[in-house]
């Protein structure tokens, strides 16, 4: 009776501090985390620390292009103090990298190679200056080598390897040498077109019937240079009225040469402007391709010839191998290399012709002094002028 | 170092900030420098390339394809966000991780898919669609979000005045996620503008394919300073318009314990529901790897070099993981401030930071070449500005997961374990450190992934000789060489794309999206 | 009859039924309160009665209709949700607006003759443009009120309406409720666990326990005259004291008062009932006093009984003896 648990069983005491009810209701999910870190968390942890691992051994070596082959087949003479020579490479990746593991094997010199666009490592090199970390510049076409030539960027070349090469394809100054040659062509859909449906003289190619149907890669140093060769035959106000036709006309613009191969193989344009090689040198056999080549008419800027070459460069550290690097492109052996596995046109006697097209003597390219391909900047201009850049 | 202050004390000590103005200092430098060397041009060479046709034609089309990319991801994350959360789905778990998985993918890789299997595929179109895939996730998570943890009051109220569930839909449900889903549409509308690798696969010309072209192409780089600059503009617009949305969408955010029931549907609409679900999650993702593997699987022997393929993961890990490592470090500073410091400047130091998400990748590196070329010349073509360049662009990320980690870490035991004697450095290591933890490091992880992921920043700056899978990937799509850059792809994919779906889906449950 | 309940069941998903078997009826012009602890399933009833939660067995019939199974839209039953759940993107004109037909726009909603009326009526006229972010919390719940009295619905049901207030605001506005409802004639359930409230404010009181109505009637009926213990120290403190009837009386430590039950009991005492005076020579001490402004809470401890809380004016200091006596009727419970 006298329990007083069971009694004064009041609830909240007094009137004036009454129930206040439930808190409103705003109570994220996320509160009151407990202290140990939950499941997925330390599953995240082992990953992140593995990749963490395998992340700072990959930093502690330096990937260099080649170097993996080489370390199978490294001679003797490979010295641990060697820097390596460093090459900018306005050729593909995929054409040149090979020959460069065969001099690396060859030679025992350790090559790293940085890949780009002609003109964007000719930029890259005119801004870099005597800064400049590389040694040798590979460009894909004249026209480069010629601006930065005008430029003071390249030495002079002993005559050994000038000569090497005949004198209509390599620089009048001895400051670049030419390594192979390539034709300008037109690749053309064959099953939309006839041969004799392709048109010899480019300028047609501003003619509304091939309205969207030409690709050009106007990024591209080939095509810059070829533009230069027509500013530099046909005049400036030519040149630029045949690129603002083209405009017009809807051209279709890509990024690179074997893009465009590919297009016109696939039927998407029916006219595509490229060097010969990419189709000479297909995986598949060319001759079965839906995508087939027409050459210009000869002796017509239509029919250009332009060379890829080297030069070493004057700016920055001066590397001994960088003279044999160049000898050896233009040696037999880099020679036939490019005939057989690039398709591109040697420049030295005695090496062969690629096959599936015509032999280099043949293409009769115009009458033009290579020199004056070097006003590279102002076929840029135009080119952004127009609005293909 | 930074000197972690006593939990209660709302002001940052001076050694942290300034460390953290530092940090937003050395963000800015890229925006800087480029704005220097476009002024140093001369204002008639500016103005020149400014007013030419070809740029008005570049903007515009920039600025069309974020539009229109901005407008289809609201529409596209809002429906799919909906889908999710308020109906009663079979294998409700499955969607929202489903959910997530596009934005793991690199939109160049679906463009690369896509032209893969039809070379013609290009232009404004194509784009769109690609992109609109690729980000409406960034419109879907934060919208499933606002949805699952809404009130239901409100709705529940308009349907006792006679409102019917379309009505209550569109009149009170929808309007209260507005803010989420809009702040998710700017950052999708960014991305786009941003993006550098499917434009320029489809072969659609907007600004950052002409910042490209000009630095590819052209000798004077000049041309694709003065267009980065107005690429930045455009985006600093974007960038300040979402800041300001996702503001008030957390002012309006309360989360509720009761969440709105799923609603069972016609079967009809259910089947169609799910058949749009899979086609706008997993299609994405399934469709080019199959397209990859088949592409692979066709390619000869002699273009599938696996030591090659091996190489590239190597230095994109490594890549990644060291930049994920700098750049959490110095993020912590800069969200330190952000979550503790009650005075704005917190705030401030935050927004300065977060507005170099303006900036491309494209743009960095463009910047950075030449500021390393004229201000670093020990470190050009190093990793070192590689890995700034990665810093700038994550920086952002960094700090808002960081900031996050940080502002639910309690106080509570903080101030307990500093009453019991423990000093600011001990209090810091043992509950700080703790709590936040496993936040940060999601967020590195998340940054290790995206870098992973980079494209034209790494193909600008990489060091002779370093290709990143992204790096190889690209080279060979330019040539269209597909069954070369299958593998890479594919690889890329296992790298970054799995992992970053995870740790998607893992921060998403975090965040409540069941 | 505006509302009938009978004979509801409802529960959640599998689980066991909250409300097991619920009668209730709202006259027209009445408000009934449905007062009930937490877990009591009064927030069930309530929205079961708006139709967003499934019945499992019995009826809802309100104003002749039988809306049972009905979906909220069709029920004319308006809901003043405890947080108000006002439409956070709208003005409070528009609010109120919302289940009007053909208004759309900001000056459409402000210029409705409806809406001027119904925010005239809960005093809000001048605050036609704010938007709920804006507004104070009694603001709030009064701009709900009039949201939900906008369509003219059959009944209005408000869940626990003043709970998130605090008490000086709560009295005025339960005030402005109860005239709001009377002028415009609507009848309304309020659910709620606050006595005082349920006390105060309603023509008839429901008490809820464990799902089913114990107890339904006049606010007076059911204070003065609890139907078991439990209703009894729910509606307002009490002092229970076990004692043994027989002949007509019980006796208890302090008094003995008239009873017609039988057998072991339990007297109800209410805390303003028992008057302790301070008396040299009384059996009884004053062991604690909560002192409220208003009055007191003395507790006393007799000799042989139990702890008695007794209500007076002012206060006492411990220790103090004093005399405990109890006026007015008392209730007696069977045991």
């Amino acid at each position: 009776m006298e329990d007083e648990v069971s009694l004064t069983l009041s609830p909240a005491p007094g009137p004036s501090a009454r129930g206040r009810g439930p808190t409103t209701p705003v109570i994220p999910s996320y509160e009151g985390r407990p202290m140990s870190l939950p499941l997925h968390t330390r599953t995240l942890a082992a990953v992140g620390a593995l990749t963490l691992a395998l992340g700072l051994s990959a930093c502690s070596s330096s990937p260099a292009a080649g170097e993996q082959q080489s370390t199978a087949t490294a001679t003797p003479e490979q010295t641990e103090s060697a820097t390596p020579l460093v090459v900018y490479s306005g050729r593909d990746e995929g054409l040149v990298a090979p020959l460069i593991e065969k001099f690396e094997a060859a030679s025992g010199v350790d090559v790293e190679v940085r890949y780009g666009g002609t003109t964007e490592l000719a930029a890259q090199l005119l801004e870099e200056g005597d800064r400049t970390p590389a040694h040798v510049f590979l460009s894909q076409d004249a026209g480069a080598l010629g601006a930065l030539a005008d430029a003071g960027l390249f030495v002079t070349l002993p005559g050994s390897i000038t000569s090497a090469v005949a004198p209509q394809y390599t620089s009048t100054d001895g400051t670049w040498v030419g390594v192979t040659g390539r034709a300008r062509v037109v690749a053309y859909d064959s099953q939309q077109l006839t041969a004799d449906e392709v048109p010899t003289d480019l300028a047609e190619l501003t003619d509304p019937r091939w309205r969207s149907q030409v690709a050009i890669a106007p990024t591209n140093a080939s095509f810059q240079t070829f533009v230069t060769a027509l500013r530099e035959t046909a005049g400036e106000q030519a040149a630029q009225a045949w690129l603002e036709g083209l405009v017009a006309n809807d051209v279709q613009v890509f990024e690179k040469n074997g893009a465009i191969l590919e297009a016109v193989d696939a039927g998407t344009v029916q006219l595509g402007l490229i060097n010969h090689y990419y189709w000479a040198g297909h995986e598949q056999d060319p001759t079965t391709l839906r995508a087939q080549l027409a050459f210009g008419a000869p002796g017509t800027v239509d029919a250009l010839v332009n060379v890829t070459g080297a030069g070493i460069l004057a700016g920055g550290t001066q590397h001994p191998a960088a003279t044999e690097l160049l000898a050896y492109l233009v040696g037999d052996e880099a020679q036939t290399y490019f005939v057989e596995e690039t398709h591109e046109y040697p420049l030295v006697e005695g090496v062969g012709s690629p096959a599936h097209v015509p032999p280099l003597a043949e293409l009769g390219g115009p009458d033009l002094d290579l020199a004056r391909l070097a006003s590279l900047e102002q076929t840029v201009a135009l080119l952004t002028q127009v609005g293909l850049v | 170092m930074r000197q972690p202050w006593g939990p209660g004390t709302a002001r940052a000590p001076g050694a942290l900030l300034a460390v953290a103005a530092g940090v937003v200092a050395l963000a800015a430098v890229p925006v800087v420098h480029l704005l220097l060397r476009t002024a140093g041009g001369g204002v008639d060479r500016t103005l020149g390339v400014l007013l030419r046709p070809r740029t008005a034609e570049m903007t515009l089309a920039s600025l069309s394809v974020a539009a229109l990319v901005g407008a289809g991801s609201l529409v596209l994350g809002t429906a799919t966000a909906w889908a999710v959360t308020r109906w009663r789905l079979p294998l409700p778990r499955l969607w929202p991780v489903l959910a997530a998985l596009p934005l793991a993918m690199p939109s160049y890789v679906l463009a690369f898919a896509w032209r893969a299997v039809d070379p013609a595929v290009a232009g404004m179109a194509p784009l769109v669609v690609v992109l609109v895939l690729a980000c409406s996730p960034l419109v879907t998570l934060p919208t499933a979000a606002a949805l699952r943890h809404a009130d239901p009051g409100p709705a529940e109220a308009a349907r006792t005045l006679g409102a019917g569930r379309l009505r209550v839909a569109l009149t009170v449900e929808l309007p209260a996620v507005a803010p989420a889903a809009l702040a998710g549409a700017l950052l999708a509308a960014l991305y786009a503008l941003s993006d550098f690798g499917a434009p320029a696969t489809l072969r659609q010309p907007t600004l950052t394919w002409g910042v490209r072209a000009a630095y590819e192409g052209g000798l004077d780089r000049h041309l694709a300073s003065v267009l980065s600059v107005v690429l930045v503009a455009c985006g600093a617009v974007l960038v300040v318009a979402e800041r300001l949305v996702r503001r008030r969408a957390g002012r309006r955010a309360r989360w509720q314990v009761r969440a709105a029931e799923p609603v069972t549907v016609h079967p009809l609409t259910r089947a169609a529901a799910v058949t749009g679900l899979l086609v706008v999650t997993a299609v994405p993702v399934v469709l080019p790897v199959a397209v990859l593997v088949h592409r692979a699987t066709l390619a000869r022997t002699r273009s599938l070099d696996v030591p090659r393929v091996l190489e590239g993961v190597v230095a994109t890990l490594g890549l990644g993981v060291t930049a994920a490592v700098v750049v959490t470090i110095l993020a912590y500073p800069v969200a330190a401030v952000a979550a503790r410091d009650a005075r704005p400047r917190g705030r401030h130091l935050e927004s300065a930071a977060y507005l170099s998400q303006a900036v491309p990748g494209i743009v960095v590196g463009l910047s950075l070449v030449s500021f390393s070329l004229t201000v670093l010349p020990g470190l050009y073509q190093s990793s070192a500005v590689l890995v700034l360049a990665y810093v700038v662009l994550f920086l952002p990320r960094a700090v808002g997961a960081t900031r996050a980690a940080l502002a639910r870490v309690p106080e509570g035991p903080e101030q307990v374990a500093r009453s019991l004697g423990h000093g600011p450095w001990r209090t810091w290591a043992g509950v700080t450190a703790r709590h936040a933890a496993p936040g940060v490091a999601a967020g590195a992880l998340l940054v290790a992934i995206t870098v992973s992921k980079e494209l034209p920043a790494t193909l600008m700056l990489r060091p002779t000789g370093v290709e990143t899978l992204a790096t190889s990937l690209w080279g060979h799509t330019a040539n269209a060489a597909y069954g070369a850059a299958a593998p890479y792809a594919l690889a890329l994919v296992l790298v970054a794309v799995l992992p970053a779906w995870a740790l998607t889906v893992a921060t998403a449950r975090k965040e409540g999206v069941r | 009859m505006s509302l009938q309940v009978r004979a509801l069941t409802a529960g959640y998903w599998r689980g066991p039924d909250v409300l097991r078997g619920v009668d209730l009826d709202v006259g027209a012009d009445e408000l009934v309160t449905v007062l009930g602890a937490s877990g009591s399933g009064k927030s069930t009833l309530l929205r079961v009665l708006a139709g967003l939660h499934p019945v499992r067995s019995g009826r809802v019939v309100v104003a002749g209709h039988d809306l049972t199974h009905a979906p909220p839209e069709r029920r004319g039953i308006g809901l003043v949700p405890q947080d108000g759940a006002l439409f956070g993107h709208l003005t409070v004109a528009q609010n109120v607006a919302y289940a009007l037909p053909r208004v759309r726009g900001r000056a459409a909603a402000r210029r409705h003759p409806r809406v001027r009326e119904l925010l005239d009526l809960v005093g809000l006229a001048d605050l036609t443009d704010r938007l709920p972010h804006e507004l104070s919390g009694g603001q709030v719940q009064r701009v709900a009120l009039a949201r939900a009295l906008a369509p003219r619905p059959r009944l209005v049901a408000l869940d626990e309406p003043f709970s998130a207030l605090d008490a000086a605001l709560r009295q005025e506005l339960r005030a402005h409720v109860r005239r709001a409802l009377r002028e415009a004639g609507t009848p309304a359930v309020l659910i709620t666990h606050d006595q005082d409230e349920a006390l105060s404010v309603s023509d008839r009181v429901a008490v809820l326990r464990d799902g089913v109505v114990v107890q339904s009637g006049a606010p007076q009926d059911v204070y003065r005259a609890p139907a078991d213990t439990a209703t009894a120290v729910f509606l307002g403190g009490a002092v229970l004291v076990p004692a043994h009837a027989s002949g007509g009386t019980v006796c208890t430590p302090v008094g003995t008062f008239a009873c017609t039950a039988d057998g072991p009991v339990v007297v109800v005492l209410r805390h303003e009932q028992l008057e302790a005076a301070p008396d040299a020579h009384g059996e009884g001490r004053v062991v604690d006093v909560e002192y409220f402004g208003h009055d007191c809470l003395v507790h006393v401890r007799v000799p042989q009984g139990p702890a008695l809380v007794c209500r007076r004016a002012a206060p006492l200091a411990p220790g103090t003896p004093v005399t405990v006596t109890v006026r007015g009727p008392v209730h007696v419970l069977p045991a």
